[in-house]
């Protein structure tokens, strides 16, 4: 079950994807199944499933620092990406350098890019949150018109989102919801009691609102397919960004690419940081990829029928800004003009904790990788809040107090020592995540002069909060610390942060779908208007953020998107 | 019935051959030696990277009067006066190092005037009554030193607790869980769950 590795070739893909995360594990595996020769195009080394996951099941009295990182090490090689609350000793060698990923800010507005540049990419260390969109995101723009509408509806995607949960295998309820619609789900994992508690309480005070739990890409009921790609049932150790040796959460590594794999149709190129697309001004077509080895700095060229970019909603969008032609002096495909604009991202900025009396007799076992979750209450333009448009969702977990910070305790000796394993009172916080709207101010450029070591021009990013976010934070903290009190719940506190955009790691946008060639640049199926046999398929493609985290649909465009250039391939249209 | 732990690992292990498992249970692991530290046990004595030599004796006293010896290992015991000195230096800013060097001074200051000995030989009712101060911020210490004091304590309480001895005898350590429960009585656990370190 192993890919060929590939290097020099003057081999002529049915397929070439550049990306080998969330989207681009999706599209090879889609097009390998179908029979593609598939080329996978990676810009960071290889990492081989359970082998190359250092970091996992080490008890912290293995670890140097106890998983904490050393100071010097943080400040060297993470200045951006320790802000990330994923990076911990066990896992920070998914992340990259930022030495090595320059990029460039405004002074007044920081924008945090989060990178996991090898093979897997950033599927090693999602939170896994797994939702669809609806009808009422997809007709968002429109009904309020703010940004421009999605070229699709929920029907042409939900056989699409079937497809890949049923593959990917997520845990969850039917909850019925229609601004969340139901899922093909494996078993839901449990509320804990005080969360059992708050569901009643707010589904009994508030009409419009529900608490469900979270939706995961954690396996509990694996299917026959799961097992023979050597995926197991989840052991609820809630490390999963360390890479998991069962295969129990859904990742490139886990699922995808052994798929893609044993059908004998992949090839990876790993090292190979792309620096722009090959473009054939009289076929009107792009031939194939120019890319950079990542450790020697040599250039080399790879060809295919058709692209897939699958390089992260930024990454993407680096590539076709600085694919000039002179059919194109703006970027490929990008007569529109739209391109590197309406950069989005989810914004996480309040935040409420409470303290839950009772239930000292209970606690759980096992640690769960998921929490529990209000979905949005504000979802359409009848249900919006007063001074501002659109929403959000608020995301949440009750836990046990445990022996962490034991030391605020006062006293000394064997009645300090007989305490400090003891479980604490119970408590509850809760965090927002709301949409942001799209704004054209928000984009992303090539700088005019700086380049990373690969010699590729750097973005410069420029995407700022706007009021409208800021007051729907306001409004969020307000909610969410109500929704604790009437739970009855104590010690309410709630709280606004400053975090800039991009630590959601859902950036989406610069690269948006559309009916109209004049205001988008790729099409309905993901294809570009200019370039027929271009296709992009991460979050640069979207057109709003909707309050869902964005991965599942990343995957449902991209299986979407393969089935559709695949049929455009066997009519001899592209 | 729910399998046992014992046949859900042998099962884990049947499904993802020897070597993956034996990676997953951590039976074999290649530990970062560059900057590791080594536990030191009790030896006294020594300069730590951060600590002077003074300083590192008052802080393995300090230890052991907030977690000492019982039927298990004293804090003390287990180098966490080492642990604290190596974490100090390598994960926190040149302010809380030197917070912590006044702090354990101001100590030993402490003790010399209260008792004209240094901390270290002032005896343990001694030691006891003076930290018992500090962390009242009564007898002539001050709040920040209190503050101070409860960072330092919370560091002893985290170096022995993420010990072996700390995360798998006081604490109730459950590197396979096999899946999650929301709601066991906690008599059955009876103890904090490690949980994981972050």
């Amino acid at each position: 079950m192993t890919a060929e590795t590939v290097r020099e070739t003057s081999e002529d893909y049915d397929a070439i994807v550049i990306g080998s995360g969330m989207t681009g594990g999706w599209a090879a595996k889609e097009f390998c199944e179908k029979g593609f020769r598939t080329l996978m195009i990676e810009r960071g080394r290889l990492v081989e499933h359970r082998k190359d996951y250092v970091g996992e099941g080490r008890p912290p009295w293995e670890m140097p620092f106890r998983n904490r990182v050393a100071k010097e090490t943080l400040d060297r090689d993470y200045p951006v990406q320790q802000k990330c609350y994923a990076l911990s000793d066990s896992s920070k060698h998914f992340f990259g350098n930022d030495r090595d990923l320059p990029y460039h800010t405004p002074d007044d507005a920081p924008f945090a890019w989060i990178r996991a540049n090898q093979l897997g990419g950033k599927s090693l260390l999602w939170a896994r949150q797994s939702y669809r969109l609806s009808d009422f995101d997809f007709g968002a723009n429109a009904a309020d018109g703010h940004g421009l509408d999605w070229p699709i509806r929920y029907k042409d995607l939900a056989p699409w989102y079937d497809h890949v949960e049923t593959f990917a295998g997520i845990s969850g309820n039917r909850d019925g919801l229609e601004q969340l619609p139901d899922m093909q789900c494996q078993p839901p994992f449990e509320m804990s009691s005080p969360e059992r508690a708050f569901k009643q309480a707010i589904e009994k005070q508030y009409a419009d609102r529900n608490v469900i739990i979270g939706r995961t890409a954690n396996l509990t009921k694996p299917t026959e397919l799961q097992m023979s790609l050597g995926r197991v049932l989840c052991q609820a150790r809630d490390q999963c960004m360390n890479g998991c040796s069962f295969g129990a959460y859904f990742s490139t590594l886990s699922a995808t690419l052994p798929a893609a794999a044993r059908t004998g149709n992949l090839h990876i190129a790993p090292n190979s940081v792309v620096h722009s697309l090959i473009y054939d001004a009289e076929t009107q077509r792009v031939r194939g990829v120019r890319v950079i080895d990542n450790e020697d700095l040599s250039e080399r060229e790879y060809f295919g029928r058709v692209v897939f970019l699958c390089a992260s909603t930024l990454g993407s969008t680096q590539i076709l800004l600085n694919s000039t032609s002179k059919q194109f002096p703006n970027g490929l495909a990008n007569r529109s003009g739209v391109l590197g604009h309406f950069l989005m991202d989810h914004n996480y900025n309040s935040a409420a904790h409470a303290k839950v009396p009772g239930y000292l007799d209970e606690y759980y076992k096992g640690r769960r990788p998921t929490g529990i979750l209000v979905p949005n209450f504000h979802y359409k333009p009848e249900r919006y809040a007063k001074d501002f448009v659109r929403g959000y969702q608020v995301g949440g977990t009750a836990y046990r107090g445990g022996w962490e910070g034991g030391g605020w305790r006062d006293g000394f000796g064997t009645d300090f020592k007989s305490r400090i394993n003891q479980a604490g009172d119970w408590g509850f916080s809760t965090y927002s995540m709301g949409e942001m709207l799209p704004r054209y101010d928000n984009q992303a450029s090539l700088h005019p002069t700086l380049k990373d070591k690969w010699g590729i021009p750097q973005l410069h990013i420029e995407c700022r909060w706007s009021d409208n976010e800021k007051r729907m934070m306001d409004a969020s903290v307000v909610e969410q610390k109500a929704m604790l009190e009437a739970a009855g719940f104590e010690d309410v506190t709630a709280r606004l942060r400053n975090e800039e955009p991009g630590l959601a790691i859902h950036e989406v946008g610069t690269a948006r779908m559309g009916r109209d060639p004049k205001e988008s640049v790729f099409n309905a199926w993901n294809q570009a208007h200019d370039v027929p046999n271009l296709f992009c398929t991460d979050g640069a493609t979207f057109c709003s953020t909707a309050t869902q985290n964005p991965s599942l649909t990343f995957m449902a465009l991209t299986a979407r998107a393969v089935d559709y250039a695949a049929r455009e391939m066997k009519e001899k249209r592209i | 019935m729910p399998p046992t732990r014992r046949q859900l690992l042998k099962g884990l292990s049947a499904v993802l051959g020897t070597a993956a498992f034996a990676q997953v249970a951590g039976c074999s692991r290649d530990v970062d030696v560059a900057l590791d530290y080594t536990p030191a046990g009790d030896a006294d004595g020594r300069s730590g990277r951060l600590f002077s030599t003074d300083a590192l004796r008052v802080l393995h006293d300090v230890c052991a009067q907030v977690i000492p010896t019982t039927d298990t290992p004293g804090a003390h015991e287990l180098d966490v006066h080492g642990f604290i000195d190596n974490q100090l230096f390598h994960c926190y800013d040149a302010e809380a190092q030197a917070l912590a060097v006044q702090l354990l001074d101001a100590i030993d200051a402490g003790a010399r005037a209260r008792y004209g000995a240094p901390f270290a030989e002032a005896g343990h009712d001694a030691q006891l009554a003076l930290l018992t101060d500090l962390e009242r911020a009564g007898g002539g210490f001050t709040q920040a030193q209190r503050q101070q004091f409860k960072h330092l304590k919370n560091l002893v309480v985290f170096g022995y607790l993420t010990t072996e001895v700390g995360g798998t005898q006081l604490l109730a350590w459950d590197p396979f869980p096999g899946g999650f429960r929301g709601s066991v009585p906690y008599a059955s656990v009876g103890r904090a769950w490690l949980g994981n370190v972050t």
